[in-house]
C-alpha cells in the first residue's frame, strides 16, 4: 500500500505546488490598470510604465514576439505584400521616404526632398553620396531604373503597380540622380520606390523566384542573418550601413501566434516586445505587469459598416442615414476603443483619419439621434406597428450584418449595433462567417463569387450575398489608395453606390500636386460622399505595441512602415 | 502477410483520391480564395488575374482538382495559391517536429497509463484506483487550451519567483542553446504533458478494463496454482493479453495525432501539422491544406495496418491471409 500511495502523494505535492505558483503570480501582480498619461496630440501613443532610465549601450539582441510569419521575404511579390514581411524588409531594403508616426514624409536614402516640375510631371531624386548597398556597391540611379522596370515587367508577380505603371521613363542623370518623368501628374509620387531593389544584384535573377527565402543584400541598418521557418528569423546589425549604424547586434522575430501565449513570454522574459492584435483583455494583462512599457496609436485601419445597396430597401438614401443616426458610435468608441487608447473617436471621414492634418470630419452631421433617424424614416413613408420593425416601400428594415467570426471588437460593436437600431425600428440578425470565408461574398456585383460574369456591368440577379458587412479597409498617408473604394466604378466599390460629384473630384486628386489643393478636393468628395452615405464609418483600429523598459527607442507608427521604422535607434539600457 | 499489407495499401488508393476530392470542392466552394488580396489597398485586377490563370481559378472544380493532382504526383504538391513557395518543404519540415513532439507525448502517456492501468486493476477499489478513476475524468473532462495556459502560468511564475527557467512557454528551441538536447527537452516538455493527459486518462482506463478482465480468468488462475511469481504472472501472463485492446487504440490514436495537435501546437506555438494545417486553412490556399490532407491521411492508413499487425503478433490465434 505505501509503495503505490507514493505516486499519488507525489501529485499531491505537485498540484499544490503548482496551485500556489498560479496564487503568488496572482497576489504579487500590480492592479489593473489600463494605458494612462497625457498624450502629447491627438492619437499619439499612450505610455502605462515609466520610461528607462539606464543609459543605452551598443550590442544585445532584441526578441520581437510575432503573431504571424512571413510566407517569404519578397515584399514586392503578391504574397509578400502583407505587413508582417514589411517588419522584416523595412530594416534591410532602403527606401526614397520613411512615412513617421504622425503621417509625414521623410526623405530617408534621399539627400534632400525631391524636386519636381510640371508639364510633363518629372521628379528627380537626388541620392545621398554615401548611400551603398551592404557588399559597397553605391545605391545608384540605375538602382531607381531598374526599381521601375521590375515593377511594370508583366511577367514579374508584382502586387500593386499603382503609380509605376504611369511612369513614362527613368533616367540616369548621374550615378545619384535619376530623373523620373511621368505620362500625367501623379500626386501620390512618394509612396514609389519603397523599396528599392539593387540592379546588380537581381537584373540576372527571375524576381518571381528570388527572396522567398532569404534577402541577399541590404542596403538598410540591418541585414538578413537566418530563417529557421515556424520558429524564428535573425537580423542583425549591418556594418556597412551607410547611415547611423544600428545599436542592437541583432533582433529576432519568434513566431509565437497565440496572444495568450505572446502575454507569458513577455511576462517570463523570453521575449522582449510584441504587437499582437488589440484586444481589451489584452491590454489589461500587459497594464499590469511591472517593467513593460505599453502603447497604442490611432491605427490607419478604419472599421465601417458597408451597406450593399443592391438590396432594397437600402438603396435608399434616407434609410442609410436614418441607420446612421440610429447608431451611438460615441458610445461604442468608449465602450470598445476608449480602454485600449483614450484618445479614440468616432471616424467621421471616409478619406482621412482622424490624426491626420488634414482630417475635416463631414459625417458627424449623422451623430446620434436617434428620434430625428425615426423622423426621417416617417417623414419618407415608412410605417410600423408600434414600436416593430419599420416598412418602406412595402421593404422591412431587416438586415443581416456580416463580419469575420471570432473578432471580438467586431462581435461587441455587431451586439451594440443591433440593440440601438432595434429602437428605432430596424431589425439586424447577425450573420458571421470564420476568418476570410467571411470575405467570400465581398466583391463587385459582376464576379463570379456574386453570380456575375465578370463583365464589369452589373446586371439584374447580379448581387453580392451580404446586406451590411463590419470590416475594416487599410488607410494611408496618401489618400490615393481609397479613390478606387469611392468612385462609381471603383475595383473595391463594393457598396454599389455612386456619386457623381465625388467621382468627378477624385479623378482629378492624382493630377492635384499641391498638397493643400489636393486636400481641399479630398475633402470636398468626401461630403459628397456623406450625403451619399455608403457606409457607416466606426472608428480607427488601435494598434497595441509592448516592450521592456529596459529598450530605448522603440515608437509605435500605425502607417505601413510598422514598428519597425526606427529600429537602427533602438538601444538596450545598463 | 506481404499480401494482405500490399493489399490494404492498394485499397487505400481509390479511398485517397476521393478524400482528395472531396476535401478539395469543399475548401474551394467554401469561398473566394482571393478575397483577402482584393481588399489589399492598391492591388489592381491585373494582379489578381494573373493569380487566377496561374492557378486555373477560372476552370471548373474537377479540372482544378486535375491540376492539382498532377501537381501533386509529378511535382511534390507543388506551390502555393499565390506565389512559388514550394509546399513540400514545409510539410517535411512540420511533420519532423509533430514526430518528436507526438512520439514523446504517446511513449509518455503509454507508459504512465500502462502503470496506471495495471494497478488499478490488481488493486480495485482502492485509494489509488479511485485516484486515477478521478484524473482520468479529469483528463477526458479539461479543454487543452485551458490546461495548456495553466502550465504556461505555472512554469512563468516559478521563473518570476526563482529566476530558474525549467521550462519554455512557446516555440521548439531557444535562439542559440548551448546544449541543443536539453534545450529541446525544455520546451517540448509543456507540450508533451498538455497532450499526453488525454492520452492518459484514455489508455489507463482501457488497460485496467483489459487487465480487470484478464485476472480473473482461467489461465492466470492456473498460473497462480502452478506457483509462478505474482510479477511474472502480472506481466508475462496477464499483461500481454490485455494489452491487445490498448495497443489496437494507441496505434490508431497515433495516426491521427500526427495529423496534428492543432490546440496543443497553436498555444505552445509549435511548427508542426495542426499549426500548419490552421494557418493554410485561415488563408484559404487550398493547395498546402490538400497535401497536408494527403499526409495526415496516409499517416492514419499506415498506423490502422501497424493496429492489425501489432494485433497480429500480440494474438497469435489471428493470421492474415
Amino acid at each position: 500500500m505505501e509503495s503505490i500511495l507514493k505516486p499519488a502523494r507525489w501529485l499531491i505535492w505537485f498540484t499544490a505546488l503548482a496551485m500556489l505558483a498560479v496564487a503568488c503570480g496572482t497576489d504579487n501582480a500590480p492592479p489593473a490598470a489600463g494605458p494612462t498619461g497625457a498624450s502629447p496630440e491627438p492619437g499619439a501613443s499612450e505610455t502605462a510604465a515609466a520610461p528607462p532610465t539606464g543609459e543605452p549601450v551598443v550590442g544585445g539582441t532584441v526578441v520581437y514576439g510575432s503573431d504571424q510569419e512571413p510566407a517569404v521575404l519578397n515584399p514586392v511579390s503578391t504574397e509578400g505584400n502583407v505587413l508582417v514581411t514589411t517588419k522584416v524588409t523595412t530594416n534591410i531594403l532602403p527606401r526614397a521616404y520613411t512615412i513617421t508616426p504622425d503621417f509625414e514624409y521623410r526623405p530617408d536614402l534621399l539627400v534632400e526632398d525631391a524636386t519636381f516640375t510640371e508639364d510633363p510631371f518629372v521628379v528627380t531624386y537626388k541620392i545621398k553620396p554615401e548611400a551603398a548597398w551592404s557588399d559597397g556597391t553605391p545605391i545608384s540611379a540605375d538602382d531607381f531604373k531598374f526599381t521601375w522596370q521590375s515593377f511594370i515587367d508583366e511577367d514579374n508577380d508584382i502586387a500593386s503597380r499603382a503609380g509605376y505603371e504611369l511612369i513614362e521613363s527613368v533616367e540616369v542623370m548621374d550615378e545619384k540622380t535619376a530623373k523620373v518623368t511621368f505620362k500625367q501628374n501623379y500626386a501620390p509620387w512618394k509612396d514609389l520606390f519603397s523599396p528599392i531593389l539593387p540592379k546588380h544584384e537581381l537584373e540576372d535573377k527571375n524576381l518571381n523566384k528570388v527572396w522567398n527565402d532569404e534577402i541577399t543584400i541590404s542596403g538598410g541598418p540591418f541585414m538578413f542573418e537566418s530563417w529557421d521557418k515556424g520558429t524564428q528569423l535573425e537580423i542583425v546589425r549591418n556594418e556597412e550601413y551607410w547611415g547611423e549604424k544600428a545599436k542592437l547586434d541583432s533582433i529576432l522575430f519568434r513566431f509565437i501566434p497565440d496572444s495568450n501565449t505572446l502575454v507569458q513570454q513577455l511576462r517570463g522574459g523570453e521575449i522582449d516586445m510584441m504587437d499582437p492584435q488589440p484586444q481589451l483583455e489584452l491590454a489589461e494583462q500587459v497594464g499590469a505587469m511591472e517593467g513593460i512599457i505599453a502603447e497604442s496609436s490611432l491605427g490607419s485601419q478604419w472599421e465601417h459598416i458597408d451597406f450593399n445597396t443592391l438590396v432594397p430597401p437600402l438603396d435608399k438614401q434616407y434609410v442609410r442615414q436614418a441607420m446612421m443616426m440610429g447608431i451611438d458610435r460615441q458610445l461604442i468608441t468608449d465602450q470598445l476603443i476608449t480602454p485600449i487608447n483614450p484618445d479614440a473617436e468616432p471616424l467621421n471621414n471616409v478619406i482621412y483619419l482622424t490624426n491626420q492634418e488634414e482630417y475635416e470630419p463631414h459625417w458627424d452631421k449623422f451623430g446620434f439621434d436617434p428620434a430625428a433617424a425615426v423622423a426621417l424614416l416617417e417623414e419618407n413613408g415608412c410605417t410600423r406597428e408600434g414600436e416593430g420593425t419599420f416598412t418602406c416601400d412595402g421593404e422591412p428594415l431587416s438586415f443581416r450584418i456580416r463580419t469575420t467570426g471570432g473578432n471580438e471588437l467586431r462581435e461587441l460593436t455587431e451586439q451594440i449595433v443591433q440593440q440601438q437600431l432595434a429602437e428605432i425600428g430596424v431589425e439586424i440578425k447577425i450573420d458571421n462567417a470564420e476568418g476570410a470565408e467571411a470575405f467570400s461574398v465581398l466583391d463587385k456585383p459582376d464576379s463570379e463569387v456574386c453570380g456575375g460574369n465578370g463583365d464589369g456591368k452589373v446586371q439584374d440577379g447580379e448581387v453580392c450575398d451580404f446586406d451590411l458587412f463590419l470590416f475594416a479597409w487599410v488607410g494611408s498617408p496618401d489618400p490615393g489608395g481609397s479613390n478606387e473604394i469611392w468612385r462609381c466604378d471603383g475595383d473595391q466599390n463594393y457598396t454599389v453606390t455612386c456619386s457623381e460629384e465625388a467621382t468627378e473630384l477624385l479623378d482629378m486628386t492624382d493630377a492635384i500636386l499641391d498638397p493643400q489643393e489636393r486636400a481641399e478636393v479630398y475633402n470636398a468628395a468626401d461630403a459628397a460622399l456623406a450625403d451619399l452615405t455608403p457606409t457607416i464609418p466606426l472608428y480607427q483600429k488601435p494598434s497595441f505595441f509592448a516592450w521592456k523598459d529596459s529598450i530605448v527607442g522603440p515608437e509605435d507608427n500605425p502607417t505601413n512602415q510598422t514598428i519597425f521604422w526606427n529600429s537602427a535607434e533602438w538601444a538596450l539600457t545598463e | 502477410m506481404l499480401v494482405y499489407v500490399v493489399r490494404r495499401f492498394l485499397y487505400s488508393i481509390p479511398v485517397l483520391l476521393l478524400c482528395s476530392f472531396i476535401i478539395f470542392t469543399f475548401v474551394s466552394v467554401s469561398g473566394d480564395p482571393l478575397s483577402e488580396v482584393k481588399r489589399r489597398p492598391n492591388v489592381s485586377q491585373v494582379t489578381v488575374q494573373q493569380i487566377v490563370e496561374r492557378k486555373h481559378l477560372d476552370e471548373s472544380i474537377p479540372v482544378q482538382w486535375a491540376y492539382w493532382l498532377k501537381d501533386a504526383t509529378t511535382n511534390s504538391f507543388g506551390t502555393d495559391l499565390l506565389g512559388n513557395r514550394p509546399i513540400w518543404p514545409d510539410l517535411k519540415r512540420v511533420m519532423g517536429n509533430t514526430l518528436q513532439l507526438v512520439v514523446a507525448a504517446e511513449l509518455l502517456a503509454f507508459t504512465i497509463a500502462l502503470a496506471m492501468g495495471v494497478i488499478s486493476a490488481k488493486r480495485q477499489y482502492s485509494l489509488f484506483d479511485y485516484g486515477t478513476t478521478t484524473f482520468s475524468f479529469f483528463g477526458f473532462s479539461m479543454p487543452v487550451f485551458w490546461f495548456a495556459l495553466i502550465l504556461q502560468v505555472i512554469v512563468t511564475n516559478i521563473y518570476l519567483a526563482t529566476d530558474v527557467r525549467i521550462f519554455y512557454t512557446a516555440n521548439l528551441s531557444s535562439p542559440n542553446p548551448e546544449n541543443f538536447l536539453l534545450d529541446r527537452i525544455q520546451h517540448l516538455a509543456l507540450p508533451v504533458i498538455a497532450l499526453s493527459v488525454l492520452s492518459i486518462a484514455t489508455y489507463s482506463r482501457y488497460m485496467r478494463a483489459s487487465m480487470l478482465e484478464v485476472v480473473n480468468s482461467d489461465y492466470v488462475r492456473t498460473a497462480r496454482a502452478k506457483g509462478v511469481p505474482e510479477r511474472k504472472v502480472t506481466v508475462h501472463h496477464a499483461m500481454r493479453n490485455a494489452l491487445i485492446p490498448v495497443v489496437t487504440v494507441a496505434a490508431l490514436n497515433f495516426g491521427t495525432v500526427l495529423g496534428g495537435a492543432v490546440v496543443t501546437e497553436t498555444v505552445f506555438a509549435l511548427d508542426g501539422m495542426g499549426l500548419y494545417f490552421i494557418r493554410q486553412l485561415g488563408e484559404r490556399d487550398a493547395y498546402p491544406v490538400m497535401a497536408w490532407l494527403m499526409v495526415a491521411a496516409v499517416f492514419v492508413i499506415l498506423f490502422n495496418l501497424l493496429a492489425d499487425i501489432l494485433y497480429g503478433y500480440l494474438d497469435p490465434r489471428i493470421r492474415y491471409e
